[in-house]
């Protein structure tokens, strides 16, 4: 469903529509124009662990720009950019991370380096997958805060698909429940009721998932 | 995927078809343990060889050469410094050439790039298995053979001889780089990818910053081993460390022999010494 958003999968029935426009229906370089604009904050550690930090954050632009463009932004980044990134490594609290090496970063720091990729997009939206699957309990709450914060602040649409149900109905306002790729549920979180929720964990058929 | 429990494999019976293999083949080859004891004269040689392993010498054994050349040490360092100049030179060429070469033969290259209707990808196909191809030649021919074959075309000349190692040596780094590519992790390539990047920079931005670790420390593996080819090339008159370790050896001069071999073994361990610095700052 998070991949539907993102427009890396096409609907074969339904529509996804971002900005008014049906993903589907996008020619592969509007497409590509759009997906630019859908942050994207993965589970696994999609950063490159031999770039600076700074180089993992201005990537999250390189679907902006061409190719001249945008070798130069990963070589020799502008004074710019590089205000930008530091701008939101501060944002997500480790602005002193910006010119080390991505690999010698925390789970969690990583995973804010991840964050700042997603908002030096400039996103009009931010996807989340398992954001905090690889981060401990305690930092998948502030994570997942943090990302709700920087949402609410520039307005941006949040999704992020969540197994802990717990975290889902203590920080979002709106569940939606998948099971096997069905809809079981799709209300504001006060009205998900534990037997929807039993509905949904019920240990039968494939592993369910809660999108928050 | 097969969800039943697979039967062990009658491993017994192939470690034993191996060993009758071995055993056929020793039969072929005439091979016999009696053709190992040397005679009288080849048992002196070894003995005195050997027995100047632990005198190795610092200056020229032979009072002639003593009197009408550089000092021995200086001669031998001379060498010792020619020797890594060449393995340089040929590995920066090898690097060259391997690294476009291997890309056009990886499978990612071709699967990433945005060749859409099924006659261009026929086409890419094609240049894939072409680029391949011609890898595999480059890479069959042993250096040495390289060697003669250059010193016959182009005679003494130290070109040639950077390109007799260079050439196999482009043709297998070409072949790892274009395996290290294909498997290195893609979860950054496809987050990349999802982001509306465009092929070339989800490639070069994506990919092969996840697989150069290992493409750095592969390369400075086969530095060391352009060393040891480039002190062999000696045998064929070229200036490096071999030309010291077959005319001394030639010359029953053991003591120089031996400076020789203690020189390349530092060199090697010294080589390796450097190229685990540089894997273990690049994995870290």
């Amino acid at each position: 469903m998070l991949r539907l958003m993102a427009g890396s999968l096409l609907a074969d029935a339904g529509t996804a529509s971002f900005g008014g426009k049906d993903l589907a229906q996008l020619a592969p370089a509007d497409l590509r124009a759009a997906r630019s604009r859908i942050g994207f904050v993965h589970q696994d550690h999609s950063l490159v662990p031999i770039f600076r930090a700074h180089q993992n954050v201005i990537a999250g632009a390189l679907g902006q720009r061409g190719f001249w463009s945008a070798a130069r932004s990963m070589i020799r980044p502008t004074v710019e950019d590089l205000d930008r990134a530091h701008r939101l490594l501060e944002r997500v609290g480790i602005p002193e991370k910006l010119c080390l090496r991505t690999d010698s970063l925390s789970g969690g720091q990583q995973q804010r380096v991840a964050i700042a990729r997603a908002l030096f997009q400039a996103p009009h939206a931010l996807l989340a997958d398992e954001p905090v699957a690889s981060v401990d309990p305690t930092r998948a709450r502030a994570v997942l805060t943090l990302m709700k914060d920087v949402a609410k602040e520039r307005g941006l649409t949040l999704v992020a698909s969540l197994h802990d149900i717990q975290l889902a109905r203590e920080l979002f306002p709106r569940l939606v429940g998948l099971r096997g790729g069905r809809l079981v549920f799709d209300s504001p979180t006060a009205q998900v009721h534990d037997d929807a929720l039993e509905a949904l964990y019920r240990i039968d058929g494939p592993p369910p998932r809660a999108d928050g | 995927m097969d969800r039943h429990p697979p039967k062990p494999p009658p491993r017994g019976l192939i470690l034993l078809g191996i060993g009758l293999l071995g055993l056929l083949a020793a039969f072929l080859l005439g091979l016999r343990p009696a053709g190992l004891v040397p005679n009288a004269g080849g048992l002196r040689l070894a003995r005195d060889f050997f027995s100047a392993a632990t005198e190795p010498a610092f200056s020229w054994e032979s009072a002639h050469l003593a009197a009408h050349t550089t000092p021995f040490l200086a001669d031998l360092a001379h060498a010792a410094l020619r020797t890594l100049i060449f393995a340089a030179a040929a590995m920066s060429l090898s690097v060259l050439a391997g690294l476009p070469l291997g890309i056009l033969a990886s499978e990612t290259w071709w699967r990433r790039s945005s060749f859409k209707n099924s006659r261009m990808t026929a086409a890419a196909r094609g240049l894939q298995a072409a680029v391949r191809i011609g890898i595999a030649l480059m890479r069959s021919v042993h250096e040495l053979i390289w060697a003669v074959i250059l010193l016959a075309a182009v005679g003494l000349n130290t070109f040639g001889a950077v390109l007799a190692i260079a050439v196999p040596y482009s043709g297998t780094l070409a072949k790892v780089f274009s395996e290290m590519l294909d498997e290195a992790p893609r979860h950054s390539a496809k987050a990349l990818e999802g982001i509306g990047v465009r092929p070339l920079s989800v490639f070069l931005f994506g990919l092969v910053p996840r697989a150069l670790p290992d493409l750095v420390a592969y390369t400075a593996y086969r530095f060391e081993c352009a060393v040891r080819s480039a002190a062999v090339l000696g045998f064929f008159g070229y200036p490096t460390l071999g030309y010291h370790l077959t005319l001394s050896f030639g010359d029953g001069r053991f003591r120089e022999t031996w400076t020789t071999i203690y020189l390349l073994l530092g060199l090697i361990l010294f080589l390796e010494w450097w190229s685990t610095a540089i894997r273990r700052r690049l994995v870290s």
